[in-house]
């Protein structure tokens, strides 16, 4: 089964994207902060298909943890997906410049629609077996 | 003395001078040469006188021999007959023979007979012989040498009696043989007759005289001559007698014809120069005069006239073609000039006058000026005093306000001070105190700069204020525990010197704080909100999706999700609008500007809302877009949230009809019309369109409505605005639909195409 790693310090937003993939036939493993993410993630014998990685976390900041997967050439080709409940443009442009392949405004999307966006991703990276097209999606206010 | 007379008097004495000068030289040389020829002539007459004696001489000579070679008188003198004597020797025969003497001697020089006569006389006596004449007969006397038969002895001999012409010849036979039997002497005195008739051979007066005569200086001549006056001349001459011893002098006169001749011919002569000489002097006065003179006078009297009557009309022209003419033409033409320029002296001395009058004319005027001055000096110094009152009132008054204004600077809550152009502290306020904690310390400029030197040089700030005239403000700056905010200003006098400095600083640092929450609860808020809200949101959303389905016949739990879901939705919006508008309004958002064709955004939107509309069954329509649509200069994702706000109103306030999207080029904007049918908007509420939180309702919410948060026009306000464009109400007619637009700046490159 595909593998989604979601890395995310606050439980509401991590139970609930939990249940988001799990619901949705994917096997979801959790961490709740950029330190243990890392460490997981470097344990994991069978490596996540995607991560979802929330940036404002203590300690380690998202960004961090995204710097040093994209370093690490073990886990470097794994698509990550930043997640955020800030709306700043220059976020999203400094994630992305990081390695992350999409730039998630969390209350903007409903979890069905991220998962969505995570399938594109899966199914993108499926067929190229490469690092997929870098795309920011954020969804206008309405 | 006058030029003529001067003239005259040269031309007189210069021909007089020349002409006396010529006659006497002319006299000279010819009376010379007539005495020349006198001279001459006076040595030819003395010679011939001298000719004459000797040719008497020679005659007595002849006489003599005729006696002295004859037979009678050889016997006569050796045998004294008394025969010969009385036949042939007689006072008759003397007087026939024209002798003085004849002296018949024998060869001892004695007498034998003589005979002398007086032929001037009647007297018929035998005179005596002269006494003197006797030692002559002695032997040995020169008469008596007589070396040869022929031999003669003649000449002269001057005794007292007078001058002898002597002949004496040895007395021979007639046929001239010897021996000599004596001597024959005849004499003949040069008397008066015998003069007389040399006078008459050689027509000259003769005259013979014994003494010395005392004008006479022979010097190394034999002769001399003598002028006693005009009318004879005198030649004088020495003749010697036989002996060479003695002499006497004969003058010969004669009278001076020749040189008489001369003198007359000379008189002759210069009364002819006298007349040439008139002639001429006549001749070249008159033509002086005629030429020179006259015309001199006549130009003279002509400039004398114009002198005396000083009128300068006249000709002084004189006539002719010499120098003089010309002369006096220059003078004509001089006076002409002169004319010329007297009159324009004359001008001159008019216009003169006139600037005199009004000069005069001036001088009454600033006489009077000078008076009204005087009265103005008076005024003022009333007034003067009024002003000095006034000063003193407005004085008192100054320092009420001045008071005032310093109690009002103290009071005011930002530090205030006033430096001097040279950067002293003159005046502060007590704010700057607390700002600085100066408390009893003395407040300086040097503490100033000394507490804010870590973060604001102030020497060179006031140097470049000073500089450049600008004013200079930080907005923040530490100054320990504090934020403070800096404003420097140069204070500019009336002529545009800067008299000094204005420094105002203000205590932001609670402001700061209050930022600093703020801007910390902005991101709590962001971020604490957003994050329950979306828990909710996306739990309900899964609750919808995977558990609803499982629950049958429940309407209500059915319908209480779909609530809480639908809430959870608007709060997130509402959120997302409040910190969105908050942000704005501080004016924190800077917009990344990108050239972006709007009609993709736009498609975009439409499609976002296809669903919408399809459902409430309206028609959306985007008019075509110009082919050369510049591109606009905004930032996608915001420009993408006006459009949308604007679009959705239209859908979200339509019920029937449609929704019409015009997009063209408008000036160097870009507009983007949206027209619908829907509810429109009332007059009164066209007033509060573009505020907070209002929301132009007539209706009653529908279901639609519940994403409306009453920030949309105003979020999208403030975002065009902010990009460099507009956003208006076109036209609202309630029941009839509403006509929005918005206005975007072009892109620059693409300004060009205009």
């Amino acid at each position: 089964m595909t593998k989604i790693y979601i890395v995310e310090d606050d439980p509401l937003m991590s139970r609930m994207y939990e249940k988001a993939f799990r619901l949705n036939g994917y096997d979801v493993e959790l961490a709740f902060d950029g330190e243990e993410g890392l460490k997981k993630l470097g344990d994991m014998k069978d490596k996540p298909t995607v991560v979802l990685l929330d940036i404002m976390m203590p300690k380690m900041s998202g960004f961090d943890v995204l710097k040093e997967i994209k370093d690490d050439k073990h886990l470097k080709k794994i698509p990550v997906v930043a997640l955020t409940n800030l709306a700043g443009k220059d976020d999203a442009e400094k994630a992305l410049s990081l390695g992350a392949v999409l730039y998630l405004v969390k209350s903007q999307y409903d979890p069905k629609e991220v998962v969505e966006k995570v399938k594109e991703i899966i199914s993108g990276y499926e067929r190229d077996d490469d690092v997929p097209e870098v795309k920011v999606a954020t969804k206008d206010s309405k | 003395m006058s030029l003529r007379k001067k003239t005259i008097l040269v031309v007189v004495l210069t021909t007089i001078v020349l002409m006396v000068s010529v006659y006497l030289l002319t006299s000279k040389i010819l009376l010379s040469e007539f005495i020349h020829v006198e001279d001459r002539e006076v040595v030819s007459n003395i010679k011939r006188l001298e000719d004459v004696i000797d040719a008497e001489i020679q005659v007595l000579n002849t006489k003599t021999s005729d006696w002295s070679r004859w037979d009678d008188s050889y016997r006569f003198v050796t045998d004294r007959n008394q025969e010969f004597i009385d036949s042939n020797l007689g006072v008759e025969s003397m007087k026939n023979l024209e002798v003085n003497m004849m002296v018949f001697l024998d060869l001892s020089g004695q007498v034998v007979t003589s005979q002398r006569v007086d032929l001037e006389s009647d007297q018929d006596e035998n005179l005596d012989l002269p006494t003197d004449l006797l030692p002559w007969f002695e032997s040995g006397s020169l008469l008596l040498e007589h070396p040869d038969l022929d031999s003669n002895k003649s000449g002269v001999i001057i005794l007292e009696s007078g001058v002898l012409l002597v002949s004496s010849q040895p007395i021979v036979t007639s046929l001239g043989e010897g021996p000599i039997a004596g001597y024959l002497i005849l004499g003949r005195f040069l008397d008066e007759g015998l003069l007389s008739s040399f006078s008459g051979l050689i027509q000259l007066d003769i005259e013979v005289i014994l003494d010395e005569v005392e004008s006479v200086d022979f010097g190394d001549k034999p002769y001399d001559i003598l002028r006693p006056n005009d009318e004879v001349i005198f030649g004088v001459t020495k003749i010697y007698d036989i002996k060479n011893e003695k002499y006497f002098i004969s003058k010969v006169g004669f009278p001076r014809t020749i040189y008489q001749e001369g003198v007359k011919a000379l008189k002759l002569f210069a009364s002819f120069y006298v007349v040439i000489g008139l002639v001429f002097l006549v001749v070249v006065g008159f033509v002086l005069e005629k030429m020179i003179i006259k015309r001199l006078t006549v130009l003279g009297g002509k400039v004398d006239k114009i002198r005396s009557t000083r009128n300068l009309d006249q000709s002084v022209i004189v006539e002719g073609s010499d120098e003089f003419a010309r002369l006096s033409r220059n003078i004509d033409d001089m006076l002409t000039d002169l004319r010329v320029a007297q009159k324009m002296v004359e001008e001159r001395d008019r216009e003169i006058a006139k600037e005199a009058d009004s000069i005069a004319e001036k001088n009454k005027t600033l006489e009077h000026t000078q008076r009204a001055v005087l009265n103005v000096l008076e005024d003022l110094e009333v007034e003067k005093k009024k002003i000095e009152e006034t000063v003193k009132l407005r004085t008192l008054e100054l320092s009420e306000e001045k008071s005032k204004l310093e109690a009002s600077i103290n009071s005011l809550p930002v530090g205030f001070a006033i430096l001097s152009p040279d950067r002293k502290l003159l005046l502060h306020n007590s704010s700057l105190n607390t700002i600085f904690d100066w408390g009893g310390e003395d407040v300086s400029i040097e503490s100033l700069k000394e507490k804010l030197i870590e973060s604001f040089d102030l020497d060179a700030a006031l140097t470049k204020v000073r500089e450049s005239g600008d004013s200079m403000s930080k907005e923040e700056l530490v100054l320990g525990n504090k934020f403070i905010k800096l404003f420097l200003s140069p204070v500019v006098g009336v002529r545009g010197k800067v008299i000094g400095h204005l420094l105002l600083i203000e205590d932001i640092t609670e402001h700061k704080m209050l930022e600093r929450t703020r801007e910390e609860f902005f991101a709590i808020a962001s971020h604490e909100l957003r994050t329950p809200l979306t828990a909710i949101r996306g739990n309900m959303a899964m609750i919808k999706d995977f558990i609803l389905p499982n629950i049958d016949n429940n309407p209500d739990l059915i319908e209480m999700i779909n609530d809480s879901y639908d809430g959870s939705v608007r709060l997130i919006a509402i959120v997302n609008d409040f910190l969105d508008a908050s942000r704005l309004e501080q004016g924190k958002i800077v917009f990344k500007k990108e050239p972006i064709d709007i009609g993709t955004i736009i498609d975009e939107v439409t499609k976002d809302l296809e669903g919408v509309v399809l459902e409430k069954k309206l028609t959306l329509k985007i008019e075509d877009t110009p082919a050369d649509l510049p591109k606009v200069l905004v930032e996608r994702d915001r420009v993408k949230q006006i459009i949308f706000n604007l679009i959705g109103n239209a859908v979200h306030y339509t019920r029937e009809g449609g929704i019409i999207i015009k997009i063209f080029k408008d000036g160097n904007k870009v507009k983007i019309s949206v027209t619908d049918t829907g509810v429109g908007i009332s007059e009164k509420n066209q007033q509060r369109l573009f505020k907070k939180f209002q929301q132009a309702q007539e209706e009653v919410l529908t279901r639609d409505m519940t994403k409306s948060t009453g920030l949309g026009l105003y979020i999208s306000k403030m975002l065009a605005e902010g990009m460099g464009g507009s956003i208006s109400l076109d036209n609202s007619e309630v029941g009839k639909g509403s006509t929005f637009s918005v206005n975007l700046p072009i892109a620059e490159d693409q300004s060009n195409k205009v």
